[in-house]
This record gives C-alpha cells, structure tokens and sequence, in this order.
C-alpha cells in the first residue's frame, strides 16, 4: 500500500489494486487524522470562520487563481465568495460590462430604467431632457438643471420675447375633499389672513382663478413657515348641489411630506391603508367560500384573488361575535397604494395625494399665446363649445398678461401628436380678432373652467386609452398613402382634456417692465406629457430647466423660495455646503482670506444672528428665530413711512425680516451673500463728491484686517508635518532594527496616519474660517466698518434693467436707522434712499437703491 | 433711475390719487395693446434710455425709411415730443413732423384684500400722441391724413416694395 501511488479517482487514474490486508494501527492513524481535521473544519467554520469560501472547499475542488476569479467557484458559493471579497476591499475581477447590442435590447432596457429609477423619481419627460440637459438630484427627483448648450441668455430672451418652457411636473398634487367649513376651519389654522387673501376667498372658490397661499406650520404664523402652494377649486356645476367641494393643492417636493403631515394634523385624518371595516351579510358569505376554496387550493387561490382585487390582500378577522347578529370587521390592508389617501374618522374628508397623476409645463412669454394655438387644436365633438371658442380667441391675443390674472380655462383639444409641424419651426402670423381684449378679460364664459381632469374615473378612462406612440406610427405606416396627411383613423383618437392656468407677470411697472414672466401653465394628463411636450418644442418654444426658474424670479424681482420656509432652509443649507466644498478645494493662495476682508459668515447668510443683534437690548426675547415679514398692512406703513423719510411706526417686528429689491447704482457686482450696510454721514459726503467729479470708484474699500490666525496656521502647519516626519523616521528605525536579526527581508510597518491627517484637515479649516458669529453678540452687525443691516439671498445681472438687481432682507430696525440717518435735503428734493453694497469676496462698498416689495406672499411670476 | 438721461418735467404718474381705495385693493395693470408691431412703430417707454432710442430713430431714417412713427402714453408723452424735436432739430430741416393725439382705455384689475369680495375691473383713458417724423423731400410730399390707421395703413403698404435708398 505504501509503496504503491494511487489516484484520487479510479476512473481517472486507472487500474487499482486493492491491498489483501490493512494493518490496523495505519488505518486507525488515518482515520484519527482524518477526523481531527473535520473537527478543527467544523470550528472554524461555525466559531471563527477565518477561512474564506474558496479556502473550505476540499482539495480536489480547487482552482488556480480561485481568489481572483470567481467563475471557478461552484455556482452556489459565488454569491457568498464575492460578498466576502468585497468586503476586504479587493474586488474580484469585474465582470465585463454586456455587449452593447445586449444592453439595448427592449427589455433588458427598461429593466435598467426602473432599476435607476428606484432612488430618483423620473418625470415623463426624462429621456428627452437626459439626452439634453445636465440632469441633478433635487427633491426625490432626477431634474434637467440647464441646458448643455450655452443657453443662458437665450432663454431670457425666450421668456421676455418668445416662449419659454420649462417641464415642472415634480409639483405633487394634493386633492382635498369636503365640505366647505371644515376646509375654512382647517385651513384658519395653517394660514393667516395678514398675509393677504386666504383660501376660501370668494375670487378663488368658483374656479375662475389659481391662487396661491403661504402655509404655516399650525398656529405658529408668524413664525414655521412651511412652503407657498397654489391651489385651484374645482368648478361647481348648476346640477350638483351637494356639500362637497374639491380643491387642488399644489406642493413644492421638497417641503411636501411636512406640509402633507400637517394637514394630516390639522383635519385628524388617517391613512385608509389599513381600515377595519364592518362586515355585510353578503360580503361575508362571499368571504367564507373565498375562505374555504382558499383552504381546499391553498396559495394558488390566494395569487389568483390578489389579482383580483388589484393588489389588495384581504384578511378576515373574526373580532366579535355576538349571539343575535354576528356582527364582525374584517382588515383591509393596500399592500401597494399608488395613490396615498386619508380620511378623517367621520369620512367628511378626504385627501388624496395624486402622484404622477398630472404634467405641469410652463410657458413664459409673450409668443406663449402663438405657440399654444398652433399646437392646441379645439376638440369639435365636444359639448363645451363656448369654451373651446374663448379658449381660441383668448389665445388669439398677443400676450397672455391681457387675460385676467391667474385664470384658470379648461380646454378639450385634439391628440398633440397630431398638431406638429413638419420641422422645428416659428409659429408666425396673426389671425383676426373675433372678440376685443376688454370683453375677454371683463367676461368670461361660466363653464370656462370646467375639465374632465377633476374626475377620477375620467383619468382612468384616459389611461387606459391612449394610443401608444407605437401604434400610432405603425397605423401611419399602414394607413398613410401620402406622406403628411391626415389619416381617417386620426378622427376617432380621444379628445386630451386639459387646463391651462395663466400666470400674470410682473405687475409693478415702476420697478419692472409690465408683465414680464407672464405666460401659461399647462397641466396635461399623465401619459401625454412627451406628445404634449415635443409639440411645443417643435414650435419653438425653448426648453429650460431648473436654472431657468430661478433666473426668471430674479429677473422679476421676487424669489420662489422665502428664507424661512423649508425649502428655502434647505435650499441655503445645500448651497453652504457647496460653496464651502469648492472654498476648500482651492490652494491656500487662491482662497479669499475671509479674515482679512472682515466677512464673518461668507458661505450662508446668518439671519438668526443678524435678527439677534438688531433686537433692542431691553427686549427679553431671547430666542434664535426669524421670519420673513409678510404682514401686509405693516409692510405698506414701513414702506410709506420710508417714502416720506419719516421714522417707522412702533413697534418694529423684533424677529422679523423685511424683503427689498436692490439695485446697483452704478457700477460692480454682487452675488449671493452680500452684505447690506448702512451708510454713514462720511460716505454721504463722498457720494457728492464723486458726482462732482464723475468718479466711478466705489465709495469706501474696506481697510485690510489683521489675520492673527495667519502666524497660527504657519506654525500647524510645521508642526504637523514635523510630526509625521517624526513617526516616519521611528518606523525605519523599527524596521532596521528587525531587519538586523531576520533572515529574510522586513518591510516598513504601514503609516496608519490617516486620523492625524484627518484632525490636521479639521483644524486648518477651523483656522482658514473667520469664527462662528453664534458665539459673540453684534459678530454679525459690526463684523466690518459699516453696521450690516441685511443680507442678500439672490443676485445678478438682470437683462430688463441692464443693471445688477438683487434681492434681500433687512431689519426693520436697520431700516429704521438707515431713514433717521439720511442726510439733510438740498432743496425741496427728498435725500435718495439708499444703502451700501458689498460683495463677500471684496471689499468695495457700492451703492444701490432699494425698495420694499409688498407683495412678498403672493409674488406675481 | 433714469441713468444718463436729463430729468423730464410734464405729467406725472398718479399713483396716489384713490388713496383709501387702494388700501382695499390691490391694482394690476394690463400691458398696453400694440397697434402695429412693425420697425418704423417705436414705442416709446419712460425706461429705456434717450440717447438710445434717438440712436435707433436716427438709424431707421438713415437707412431709408421715408417715415417713422413714435407711439407715446402718458408719463412718456413729454419724453416722445423731446424725442421727435430732437431728430428733427438735428436733421437741419430734412425731417417734419406730424402730430395726431387719442385716447386709449385701459382696464385695470382691483384685487381685493379681503376674502368676502370678488374681483373687480376698473376702465380708465390715457391719452396718447402718434408723432409721425418724415422726409421733407421736395419731389415727394405726402399730406399727413387725418386719421391715424389710414395713415399707417398706407404708409406701411408703401413700405414694404420699396425701401428708398439713399436720403437727401
């Protein structure tokens, strides 16, 4: 036996001879041997597990090169051997990316698309905009931020010539049911009348008109803002007089599941997800064959009424039962709900928030009109004929500003898809007038409003019969003899309801150009949003994205988000740390010193701290908190007692902030962040003087300040790298000394530094950064020369004033001091009402003229 | 605001003449309708900066354009008749002018403040001036018509063949 060599296998190793006797001792060593190794496998895998997949594995099951290759693993561990290695950090070999031709095969692509769809919610129009635009991660979303042409200025000219549009579908739906009074009354709670019309005003109620309301957090006005919505009522038909009046809330993503969670609140509402239900005597015989059949076939019945009831599993629950009337609940549970919806415990009212239920695309500018008749053809076998007819000469006009404001027109047109052009083109002519401006804005139709949107099963009827782009092309291909004609069977696709929402403009003409940003918002079924929107575009409306929203509010003189509200946080919050990422990110020599220029927050505006300092010091107040001043009978007395250089009536909102729109005088620039300062007798002096002169220098440059942090960082720095030095040369040494007694070759221990570096990083910028101004009082209102008064929050240079314009927040109390320290008037002339500009990254203050913008909760874009 | 341009002395805009109405009441204006939206129709605004819009009057006319009209309403009544002496006062008697006034409505919307009212409309006039500026070339005279659309109306049915090339 011992002299004779065997193989593993006798079919592979061929003839065996089998020994005619074994000595024992051998076979007991062996076996001793062999179960010695069992055992210490066995451990090793159930206590330790030290030993990696391919390492357990029996000696004839190995591989060459398994580590690295986990195709010469047997299939059932390769999952397990890849985790493993994964997790030390070496990733086995990647696995070739699939052929190309592979990976565009129908499914195996919308495989991928819902697969990256799982974390970012993708609007209709995705892929158009993902060949297009540079797409960003907002709000849950995956959005077209801006175009990947330079398309900047473009766009403005689209949104005050032509016609911008831009596809806003992540605004989440809200719809409310219920009676009128227990709206009013929840609504009382999250809204306050000071800020303007609320939602139950009589001009909104018949669905004539969009609105839009401030919300707040309940009962906490002035303070909790949560986010400004529009809203729309559903019209009211003469033959339904029923209690029940619908209205639609229109959310912005980022702050809508706060605002959702505090409807839920306020009207006591509850999740209908899972409801207790009584149970009927039909329905529960029902139930008890469904239950029998279900024992008798067991899960195959079960899969099979799931289908059924579209997804909702049904459990019954035998909780009471009663001698007489065997009264009994049964739990119905929604395993999926598309659509969440809450009820209150009396079922007066609903909520329903209708997800990816609507396409809303705006329109801006004045060819929004031209563009939205040439691509929206009335539906003539409607029974809505006076509205298809206001709808048309309304369109007619030659800017959507001369319709009433905020209108709201419902619109039964023709298939999109069957509207388009030939080529991309202009729409251009002018068809006559049928109706002059005047009568369309004076009266419109009763039924104007109504829509089929508003009905569910309206919806459903129309999901369920759109004509795929699929079909549509290949019934073209069969039914189209001419290339471009209309076909017969075009006649009987269904009709596309929609409602078309104008928006009015800029509306103070004193400050901006009549009108500017008016145009139309389009909410479009879902399913349509891709025929609707190549449409438009193929009449050359200019697609934007994201940056177009905030470019246009800028230009219009408003913000879309108010600096209190969630979004608005939020919003300040991301862009901090982008800025501070990218501040970091520069060589030291190429970092503006911050110290030096005496700017003490320059990555986010510090409102808690500008509101804490400006508080009298005889308040007792203490608390860190600001809002947004939009009390509009307060702003009209601080704005008229500005105007007539009077001090401001008492007593000034402590915790309030007070919106302005600024202006450059002359020349300079400024960006987000920009202090606001008050401008002392000296600088007066000098305005004059450099009128007199024609002198285009800014009016004072902040002297340099020291950086006694400067010594500070030089000295870390050295010691730092003296450190590491140090702990360097103490591994050689180590390693020497080793190398000295061992035979082979001893390799340095690794740095392990990465913690040092780490807190060294943590320090500098700590030291690079002017200090936190929570800590020291007046850090924020005297941090430079001049008292800082506010803050600008959005800046640039506006095409429709060919000027910088800003917006920005200021302290009653500022402005309070910025009147009583006005210059003496020459001549029967009021002093000009300004206030000094500066830019965080210079240190020239510049002047700029300032007005206080009224309509702060309703701005007019 | 006004930048560069001289201080102008005429009609104001009232803005506080119903005081406690607008207390009540939030005022939008609707934009002003364009007659003809053609080049030789300028419409003359309060903002846009004087020496550009003589500038762009100035090249109109020197390109050939026998006639121009300015639109004017308003607070920008007194900035249209400087504009239309102006070119005229600097052509050294090559360009006349002629002047037909009008009254444009307007309707404004007043929102209401409270949510017991509905929205209600206002219709108020505006005056207006239509300043035609022309060659006063000797072989060419055109009689400046009464009424202002036939005018235009002709004017830009001559213009569109043939625009005159060279000025005397």
């Amino acid at each position: 036996m011992s002299t004779q060599k065997l193989e593993y296998d006798a079919a592979v190793g061929g003839r065996v001879t089998l020994p005619s006797h074994v000595t024992t001792y051998h076979y007991a060593a062996g076996a001793l041997q062999e179960i010695r190794n069992l055992v210490a496998d066995c451990q090793e895998t159930t206590q330790r597990s030290s030993k990696l997949i391919f390492q357990t594995l029996p000696k004839h099951m190995r591989r060459r090169a398994m580590s690295h290759h986990p195709k010469r693993l047997p299939r059932k561990y390769r999952q397990a051997h890849k985790s493993q290695m994964g997790k030390g950090g070496n990733q086995p070999v990647s696995s070739k990316r699939p052929s190309r031709k592979y990976r565009r095969r129908p499914k195996n692509l919308m495989r991928e698309y819902v697969r990256r769809q799982r974390r970012q919610v993708w609007l209709e129009t995705h892929i158009w905009h993902a060949k297009r635009f540079h797409m960003v991660d907002r709000w849950g979303h995956r959005l077209a931020y801006a175009s990947c042409d330079k398309t900047y200025r473009a766009c403005y000219r689209a949104s005050s010539e032509h016609c911008l549009l831009q596809d806003i579908s992540f605004y989440c739906c809200v719809e409310l049911r219920g009676s009128l009074d227990l709206l009013r009354k929840g609504f009382d709670r999250l809204t306050s009348p000071q800020c303007g019309v609320g939602i139950t005003a009589r001009t909104f109620l018949s669905g004539r008109r969009e609105g839009s309301v401030e919300l707040f957090k309940d009962g906490r006005y002035p303070h909790g803002g949560l986010q400004r919505a529009s809203f729309m009522w559903r019209p009211r038909g003469t033959e339904e007089d029923q209690e029940e009046h619908t209205l639609w809330l229109w959310l912005h993503p980022s702050g809508a599941q706060a605002t959702l969670e505090e409807l839920i609140s306020v009207f006591q509402l509850k999740s209908t997800k899972q409801q207790v239900l009584p149970l009927k005597e039909e329905e529960e015989e029902q139930k008890m064959e469904v239950e029998s059949e279900e024992l008798s076939k067991g899960k195959q019945e079960n899969l099979s009424e799931k289908s059924q009831g579209k997804g909702k599993l049904q459990q019954e629950n035998f909780t009471k039962k009663s001698s007489q009337n065997n009264l009994r609940f049964w739990t119905q549970t929604k395993a999926l709900e598309l659509q969440p919806s809450y009820s209150n415990s009396e079922n007066t009212l609903r909520l329903v928030a209708l997800q990816r239920e609507f396409n809303r695309f705006r329109l801006t500018g004045p060819r929004a009109q031209r563009v939205l008749l040439a691509s929206l053809r009335p539906y003539q076998q409607g029974e809505l004929q006076d509205q298809a007819n206001y709808c048309q000469s309304a369109l007619q006009l030659s800017s959507p500003a001369e319709l009433l404001s905020n209108l709201v027109m419902g619109h039964q047109v023709v298939d999109p898809r069957l509207q388009r052009p030939k080529k991309r083109t202009k729409t251009e002519g002018k068809a006559p007038q049928t109706l002059s401006a005047g009568d369309l804005l004076v009266d419109q139709p009763k039924s104007l409003p109504e829509s089929p949107l508003w009905s569910e099963e309206a919806r459903k009827r129309l999901a369920q019969n759109i004509m795929s782009t699929h079909t549509y092309d290949q019934l073209r291909q069969q039914h189209a003899v001419v290339p471009g004609a209309p076909c017969a069977f075009e006649q009987k696709m269904q009709a596309v309801p929609l409602i078309l929402v104008q928006r009015p403009g800029s509306q103070d003409p004193r400050y901006k150009r009549l009108a500017y940003g008016s145009g139309w918002d389009v909410i479009a079924p879902a399913g349509y949003g891709m025929a609707l929107w190549l449409t438009l575009t193929m009449w050359g409306a200019r697609p934007g994205g994201l940056r177009e929203l905030d470019s246009v509010a800028r230009e219009a003189g408003a913000e879309m988000h108010l600096p209190d509200t969630i979004v608005g946080l939020q919003q300040a919050a991301a862009a901090a740390d982008e800025h501070r990422v990218s501040y970091f990110r520069m060589p030291p020599n190429k970092r503006t010193n911050y110290r030096r220029l005496a700017v003490v927050s320059p990555f986010s505006a510090p409102w808690k701290y500008l509101v804490r300092d400006w508080r009298p010091p005889s308040s007792s107040a203490s608390g860190s908190s600001f809002y947004v001043l939009r009390h509009r009978q307060q702003l009209e007395e601080i704005a008229e007692s500005i105007r007539q250089r009077r001090p401001l009536p008492e007593p000034l909102p402590e915790e309030a902030l007070v919106q302005i729109q600024l202006r450059l005088v002359s020349r300079g620039y400024v960006k987000s962040n920009a202090l606001i300062c008050l401008p002392t007798a000296v600088d007066h002096m000098q305005r004059w003087r450099q009128i007199k002169r024609v002198d285009q220098a800014p009016v004072y440059v902040e002297p340099l300040q020291p950086d006694l942090n400067e010594q500070l960082r030089k000295d870390l720095r050295q010691s730092h790298k003296l450190k590491l030095k140090r702990l360097r040369s103490g591994r050689v040494r180590e390693k020497r000394k080793l190398q000295e007694t061992a035979t082979r070759r001893v390799h340095i221990r690794p740095a392990n530094t990465a913690h040092l570096v780490h807190a060294q990083l943590q320090q500098m910028c700590q030291l690079w950064l002017p200090t936190d101004p929570a800590e020291m009082r007046d850090s924020v209102r005297r941090q430079c020369s001049r008292q800082v008064f506010g803050y600008v929050s959005s800046a640039g240079f506006s095409f429709t004033e060919a000027l910088v314009c800003a917006v920005g927040y200021v302290t009653p109390a500022g402005l309070q001091q910025l009147v009583g320290e006005l210059p003496n008037s020459r001549g029967h002339q009021k002093p000009p009402l300004m206030c000094l500009l500066r830019d965080p990254d210079s240190r020239d203050y510049r002047w700029a003229s300032f007005q206080i913008n009224l309509n702060v909760a309703s701005p007019a874009f | 605001m006004m930048g560069s341009n001289p201080p102008e002395h005429g009609t104001k805009p009232r803005s506080t003449r119903n005081h406690r109405q607008q207390n009540h009441r939030v005022v939008r204006k609707q934009p002003p309708r364009p007659a003809v939206s053609d080049r030789h129709n300028i419409y003359i605004t309060s903002k846009t900066d004087f020496k550009a819009q003589q500038r762009r009057c100035e090249e109109l006319l020197n390109s050939g354009a026998r006639e121009i009209f300015l639109h004017c309403m308003g607070f920008s009544v007194t900035r249209g008749l400087n504009l239309a002496l102006r070119l005229v006062h600097n052509s050294e008697g090559a360009l006349s002018y002629a002047i037909n006034t009008s009254t444009i409505q307007l309707v404004d919307e007043l929102h209401p403040l409270c949510d017991a009212e509905d929205i209600t409309f206002r219709q108020r006039n505006n005056s207006a001036l239509h300043i035609k500026i022309f060659n006063r070339s000797l072989f060419d005279i055109v009689v400046p018509q009464p009424s202002q659309s036939q005018t235009q109306a002709q004017s830009l049915g001559q213009f569109r063949g043939k625009p005159k090339s060279s000025r005397q």
